[in-house]
């Protein structure tokens, strides 16, 4: 059953960490963030008060382990304990536009931004202070934490952090086949990440290596990767595939109505996955 | 009028063996006695007297050997000179490891000269001992771990300043920097310790005119989403200066950083004009650096990071050169009266990490030197931001030497950085024995055999000598060691045995690397010294 708002763009999910339980999770969208509180299957406007009627388009969305929930925007993030209150914290002029929310292990939340590399934040979300020691290319696309380390899939590959992204160092990703722009875990065992030109590339060595799986599947760029139930969901144009085999073969997934727009987003959780659309439609896989 | 003149007299001061070795080995005994106190976790202190009469308290093998400057028996100072040296270099390339060296190198040439007196040959243990060298090379090239976590990074640093928040302080800043990165010290206002970063990449340059300086509480400069043009001119000539600003206003730049050599009043007050800076508020700061090289490299590299190209001088080119592909551009520029830098360059950020592997490929060929100091700098400019760490303390000279030793921590981190850890106290020289009595075990020369029992007594050397400082019986240890067995060194602060590939007590591979290295085969070279020419001592004479 998927939640049809057909004027925005879903361009990220976030599950609360309790998904399976409370059935909470975050939608960015061009215009504003919804929320939902009943695993999806209905959607309210979680900036109603605060927008009043303005477009207030929310580029990321993060559900932290402490229930803040942070919302990237021009500029800066907004943040909220309850979901109904909010302040800004601005990042500073120039504005940059964020493009990726992480927790990292240690609770210290990563911004990535599409010009200004990452911003970091070690009060919960209420101050960010940009920092980009060894992060070489500032075009951030994806931020994932996974195995006690940072990733950010970038302009040209990826970079990944072991000091809750104090430091960043280079991965041997291949820079010609960049940018990234997802990236996800499978468990202990794999990294993921899906690139513009519409490759597939694993990592089973935390990162440092990367090898092409799942040639000749995507047509077209790779833009959200989630992992599910041991399964592997990849968004790439009109599209959703899914594998049961750590990437090496795919199989389309079945919508159960027409997919409006292409696949911008997913969020894996233990048993559910939410797939958003450019068409306002947000699917439960 | 008053001049130097050196002479020699034919056959005055020729000295033969024994005499040879007899002073030499004096002299580097007296050395490596002065440098012993210091090696270890619980080092002593080595007093020495200067000009002013107040004694200079020093616990830096390196420092005790570079104000060694004579010994007054002429053979004596001949040894010494030569250990002075090298314990100068290995102190200026490693920031450490002096001490280890001294005791090393006295030992095999102690050892290696008894050999030759007994008969042997000495260009045979040379080629022994270094043979041996090379063998102990391997064997820590085996033993090196990778140095990671701030905990282990402020390890490397105690293991060489002893000073535990200096040494938390720098884990916590390498692990953030990096081996590369930009680090400063400077001279506290306090008496504690203090650091900060910097994010952005920033280069030695002042503001040209403290009138664009526009925010005055920060006595800074600061332009957004500026454009950034750099040159090594000196501009001179309003009218060229006009068309680089119609040539900025056409590339679509809303401001200007400019880098340059020098401007003249004039051109400030050009620039300085309400109606310029209407059109285009410009920065203009100094072109870093007065080296011809070192400043190339800086402004090639800003131009990188910027996405622009240099204007120079040599390439014959001026103001009215500039077109639209010269402009690089930031997200903010900033610059004060010592600095200037920028945040966010919108280079090409492939060109920026071919860069910066091209920059990280001369550094791994170039030899220790300025040279390759200033590529590590460029480096670590390329990083997206920088360290400082503030010295606080009491008088200027506490002050100094926590500044001294955190220069010389910081080398030992980069170089660990670079090159991995090995177990510290000494066992990472212990654990090579194996490895050189098979050596020995199969070696039929008897002056290789020979370098092989020297270099197997050696290695013992640093962890006697460490013992013997913490006040501990050097038998006793090796009687703990043999009873807990192969692969493990001794830790004298908690006196206990250790399992090497579990070690919390960790130096720098490439500083203990270098010590070994140096060590054999510096005494390796001395000891094929056979005679010694003294010239006749400096006189003055008149010449009229």
């Amino acid at each position: 059953m998927e939640f049809d708002f057909s004027a925005h763009q879903i361009i990220g999910l976030s599950l609360a960490p309790d998904f399976a339980l409370s059935g909470a999770a975050y939608a960015a969208t061009d215009q504003t963030l919804l929320v939902t509180q009943d695993g999806g299957q209905t959607w309210q406007d979680a900036l109603r008060d605060l927008r009043a009627g303005e477009d207030s388009p929310v580029m990321a969305a993060l559900c932290t382990r402490r229930g803040t929930v942070l919302a990237g925007v021009m500029g800066g993030i907004l943040r909220s304990e309850d979901g109904r209150t909010w302040q800004s914290a601005p990042f500073g002029t120039p504005l940059p536009m964020v493009t990726a929310l992480a927790e990292t292990p240690s609770g210290d939340l990563l911004a990535g931004t599409a010009q200004d590399g990452v911003f970091i934040s070690r009060d919960g979300g209420s101050s960010w202070t940009r920092w980009n020691f060894g992060l070489l290319d500032c075009h951030v696309y994806a931020l994932l934490v996974a195995n006690a380390t940072a990733y950010a899939g970038v302009e040209t590959g990826i970079f990944y952090s072991t000091n809750n992204g104090r430091a960043w160092r280079e991965t041997d990703f291949p820079m010609e086949e960049a940018p990234v722009l997802s990236l996800c875990a499978l468990g202990d065992r794999w990294l993921f990440a899906g690139t513009e030109s519409g490759k597939l590339f694993r990592s089973a060595d935390r990162g440092r290596s990367w090898q092409e799986v799942g040639q000749g599947v995507f047509e077209v760029e790779i833009s959200a990767l989630a992992g599910c139930a041991g399964k592997l969901y990849a968004a790439s144009g009109e599209r959703l595939l899914v594998s049961s085999d750590g990437g090496e073969s795919w199989q389309a997934w079945q919508p159960p109505r027409t997919v409006e727009g292409s696949f911008l987003c997913l969020a894996g959780g233990e048993e559910k996955a939410l797939a958003g659309t450019s068409g306002g439609q947000i699917f439960i896989v | 009028m008053n001049k130097k003149k050196e002479t020699f007299a034919p056959g005055f001061g020729v000295v033969f063996q024994p005499r040879t070795y007899q002073g030499m080995l004096k002299g580097v005994s007296k050395l490596a006695a002065a440098i012993r106190p210091t090696l270890g976790p619980l080092p002593r202190m080595v007093a020495l007297t200067n000009s002013s009469g107040k004694p200079e308290m020093l616990d830096d093998g390196g420092l005790i050997a570079r104000r060694m400057i004579q010994l007054p028996d002429r053979d004596e100072d001949i040894g010494a000179m030569y250990l002075r040296h090298l314990l100068w270099r290995m102190r200026e390339d490693c920031g450490d490891g002096t001490a280890t060296t001294a005791v090393l190198f006295e030992e095999i040439v102690q050892q290696g000269a008894r050999h030759l007196v007994l008969g042997g040959n000495a260009m045979p243990l040379r080629s022994g001992l270094e043979k041996g060298a090379r063998l102990v090379l391997a064997e820590m090239e085996k033993m090196a771990r990778p140095l990671e976590g701030h905990e282990m990074v402020a390890r490397i640093a105690g293991s060489v300043c002893y000073d535990e928040p200096m040494a938390k302080m720098l884990g916590e800043i390498f692990d953030t920097i990096g081996e590369y990165g930009h680090f400063e010290l400077r001279a506290g206002k306090g008496r504690s310790l203090d650091y900060e970063y910097v994010t952005g990449s920033f280069w030695e340059g002042e503001v040209h005119s403290k009138q664009m300086i526009n925010r005055p509480a920060e006595n800074r400069a600061v332009l957004e989403e500026a454009g950034v043009l750099v040159t090594d001119f000196m501009i001179e000539d309003v009218h060229q200066l006009v068309h680089a600003i119609v040539a900025a206003k056409k590339a679509g730049k809303t401001a200007l950083l400019l880098v340059c050599n020098a401007i003249n009043d004039l051109c400030v007050g050009f620039l300085m004009s309400e109606q310029t800076r209407n059109v285009l508020p410009v920065i203009a700061v100094k072109t870093p650096s007065m080296r011809f090289e070192e400043q190339m490299g800086s402004m090639e590299d800003i131009a990188i990071l910027t996405g622009g190209k240099t204007l120079t001088l040599h390439a014959g080119e001026t103001l009215e050169s500039v077109t639209p592909e010269h402009f690089g551009q930031a997200r903010l520029a900033w610059a004060n009266n010592q600095h200037f830098g920028i945040q966010g360059g919108q280079g090409d950020p492939r060109a920026v990490r071919r860069h910066f592997w091209t920059l990280k490929k001369l550094h791994a060929g170039m030899e220790n030197g300025d040279s390759r100091q200033i590529v590590r700098a460029r480096i670590g400019r390329l990083m997206g931001g920088s360290a400082t760490l503030f010295t606080g303390g009491s008088t200027e000279m506490e002050i100094n030497t926590r500044k001294d030793l955190a220069e010389r921590a910081a080398e030992a981190i980069r170089g660990a950085m670079l090159h991995g850890v090995l177990p510290g106290g000494g066992a990472a020289f212990l654990a090579c024995k194996p490895a050189l009595k098979a050596a020995f075990e199969q070696a039929v020369d008897p002056d290789e055999r020979a370098a092989y029992r020297i270099l197997l007594r050696a290695m013992e050397t640093p962890l006697r000598a460490i013992a013997a400082n913490a006040g501990l019986v050097p038998e006793e240890i090796f009687a703990d060691l043999k009873l807990a067995g192969p692969g493990c060194g001794y830790d004298v602060r908690r006196r206990q045995t250790f399992a090497i590939d579990r070690a919390e007590l960790i130096d720098s591979a490439s500083v203990v690397q270098a010590a070994a290295y140096r060590a054999i085969t510096g005494a390796a070279l001395l000891l094929t010294v056979d005679v010694l020419i003294h010239l006749k001592k400096p006189e003055t004479v008149v010449d009229t």
